[in-house]
Parts: structure tokens; sequence; C-alpha cells
């Protein structure tokens, strides 16, 4: 089994990034959800997914970023289960927020549902797709 | 959530995480050796499914306050849940394919029973599960198709179902016990889904002109 327990943040977290329990949903339903146009979001546009050229967030694969005070809650999904990429997205996604200023920690809790289809890619990730050479 | 329909809960999930773990491992085996090549990329696909299925259902357990230590920490371990047949590789092709039919398949009747659970891990997973075990019945069911074409393969195909039919028969009616269903952790029961398993796969076998060996 591999599902080792490290601490980072003062959180626990797992190998499939976090388990769903082990962040803190009390203080992310207290948090703000995040307009599009706030620069968090646009510090997530730089990461990109490891797998295509374009960005998690035009992936689809964020589903909630919310903010408290200097805590960052991202809820992030992946195109499948089986995905070998998740700790490099993770870890990706970590650091590049903790770059922002006023970031202190950042907690990812991987969600599944509903579950990612093509639909979830922006018109931005799907023309970037299409330009690649990837049918959508 | 009381302290019965949590363990429940844990047995369950260990049960289905290990088998999915087996299955992960013993599809693995054949990415070097399916007859052709088409096969075992489709090998490979499935096994990161279940793998990353068996990862998914680890977390959520480990996740589970009261989960025993002997489900979620490794060292302390010292048995898996998985079906027995799932213990060595698959000797043929043919197992392949008849594990695929049904055993996979009757993992995901649990799934389906969760697609609405209270639970919310477990019904967070169970829909993306089902979104990727889709493909995963489509590819065995076409194989068993092509494998009963053919008198010789069918007879192979025959025995492989024989070989696993009863073993997971057996695992689907002891799955879970009627906590779960009780409290709306799954929406049918284990014998339900043993009942609408047989039915569905002897429609599955005798239109493939092959048979359900119930013994």
């Amino acid at each position: 089994m591999n599902n080792e327990t490290i601490l980072q943040d003062g959180f626990a977290v797992n190998n499939e990034a976090v388990g769903n329990e082990h962040v803190n949903r009390a203080h992310i339903a207290r948090a703000a959800a995040l307009p599009a146009d706030l620069p968090l979001w646009a510090a997530l546009d730089d990461v990109a997914d490891p797998e295509f050229p374009i960005s998690v967030v035009d992936m689809g694969l964020i589903y909630g970023l919310r903010c408290d005070g200097g805590a960052v809650f991202v809820m992030l999904t992946f195109t499948a289960m089986g995905c070998p990429c998740m700790d490099f997205i993770v870890e990706d996604i970590r650091a590049r927020l903790l770059r922002e200023p006023g970031v202190d920690s950042v907690q990812i809790e991987i969600v599944w549902d509903p579950p990612w289809t093509r639909n979830r890619l922006t018109e931005k990730g799907k023309e970037r797709l299409r330009r690649f050479g990837v049918a959508i | 959530m009381s302290q019965v329909t949590q363990n429940a809960l844990a047995d369950l999930i260990i049960g289905l995480a290990d088998n999915k773990y087996a299955l992960g491992r013993r599809f693995s085996e054949w990415t070097n050796g399916a007859p052709t090549l088409e096969a075992a990329v489709a090998a490979a696909a499935m096994t990161q499914d279940e793998l990353g299925h068996a990862r998914s259902l680890y977390a959520a357990l480990s996740s589970m306050p009261d989960a025993p230590e002997a489900y979620t920490r490794e060292e302390k371990r010292d048995r898996r849940f998985n079906l027995s047949l799932l213990d060595a590789p698959f000797a043929s092709w043919a197992e392949f394919v008849a594990a695929c039919a049904l055993l996979d398949r009757a993992l995901s009747l649990v799934f389906e029973a969760a697609r609405e659970s209270r639970y919310e891990p477990l019904r967070q997973r169970a829909g993306k599960i089902l979104q990727e075990e889709k493909f995963h019945r489509l590819y065995a069911e076409g194989w068993l198709k092509r494998l009963a074409a053919n008198a010789g393969t069918r007879a192979a195909a025959q025995a492989a179902v024989n070989r696993v039919w009863a073993p997971t028969a057996q695992w689907l009616a002891s799955a879970y016990n009627g906590t779960l269903t009780a409290d709306g952790t799954l929406s049918e029961s284990a014998d339900s889904l043993r009942a609408r398993w047989i039915v569905e796969m002897k429609s599955l076998l005798n239109e493939r002109g092959m048979e359900a060996n119930e013994q």
C-alpha cells in the first residue's frame, strides 16, 4: 500500500496528494471563493499539465479556489484516477501558489465529483490542444 | 455514523481496494504477453486504472478516523482481502478476459450501489471509477465474444469463466452486510447485487454460446 502520510504546512497529506478528510473542511467552508480574475487564478494558470501543453486551469482540473487570510484552498481533480502525474501536479500547484505574496499555506483537496470530462476544458484550452494536434 | 457502520464501511473499502490492487497487479502481467499489441496496450491502460482506483480507495480508508491500523498501516497488514484467485498470475489470456468480464464487473456493481452513498468519499470515488470502468466492461465483453466465436478458444474461455464464477459470486454475496444498506451507505443489499450479477452474466455468456457454471 502506498499512501504514506507526511506532514506539510501543518496538515497531513498522502499520496492522493491530500485525502479528502485530511484537509480542514470547516476552514474551507469559511474561506471565500476567489473570482476568476484574481491573481491566484493567474498563478495557477502558470502551472502546466505535465502531459499536455496547457495549464491546469485550462485543463479544467481546478474545481475551486478559496482563500482565508494567508491560507489558500484548492479543490483539484484529475483526468484519470491512475494519473501518474498526480504528485507532480500537486507539488507544482503548491510551489507556485506559495510564491504569491501573502500566501502562507496551501491545502489541496482531491475531488472526483463530478468526474472530469473533456467538457471541463476551457475554450482557450481546447484551442491550444487542437493546435497541438489533439482531437477534441 | 455508528461504530458498527464505520467498521462495516472499513471492511468494505479494504475489500474493494485489495481486489482492485490485486486485479491491477494481475493485469500488469499481460502488458508483456497479451495476444495482440492492442491487447497489451489495453492491459497497460487497465492496469493503470485499477491501481489508480486502489490508490484512491486506500487514501479514503486512511482518512477514516477509526479505520483499523491493520488496514491502513502497511507494516501492520497481515492479510489481504482480495479473492484468492488473484493471488497468482492468470494462466491464460482467457483468464484475464474472464476476470475482467466477471470479477471487475462485480466490483463495479458495488460502486453502482455506492453512487448515491451518503458517505461522501465513497460516493465521489464511485462516480469516477464507474466512468473509467465503462471501457473495461466493453473491452472484456468484446474479447469474450471474440474468444467464444472459435470452438478452440471458446473452450478455454469457458474454463476460465468456470474458474472465476464461483469465487466471484461468493465474494459478492458477502462483500458487505446489511448495516451499510440500512444507513444509506449503499443502495442495494449484497444478495440483491449478486442476483443481479448472475442475471447479467448469464445473459452475457448465453449470447456468446457459453454457460454459467453455478457450482
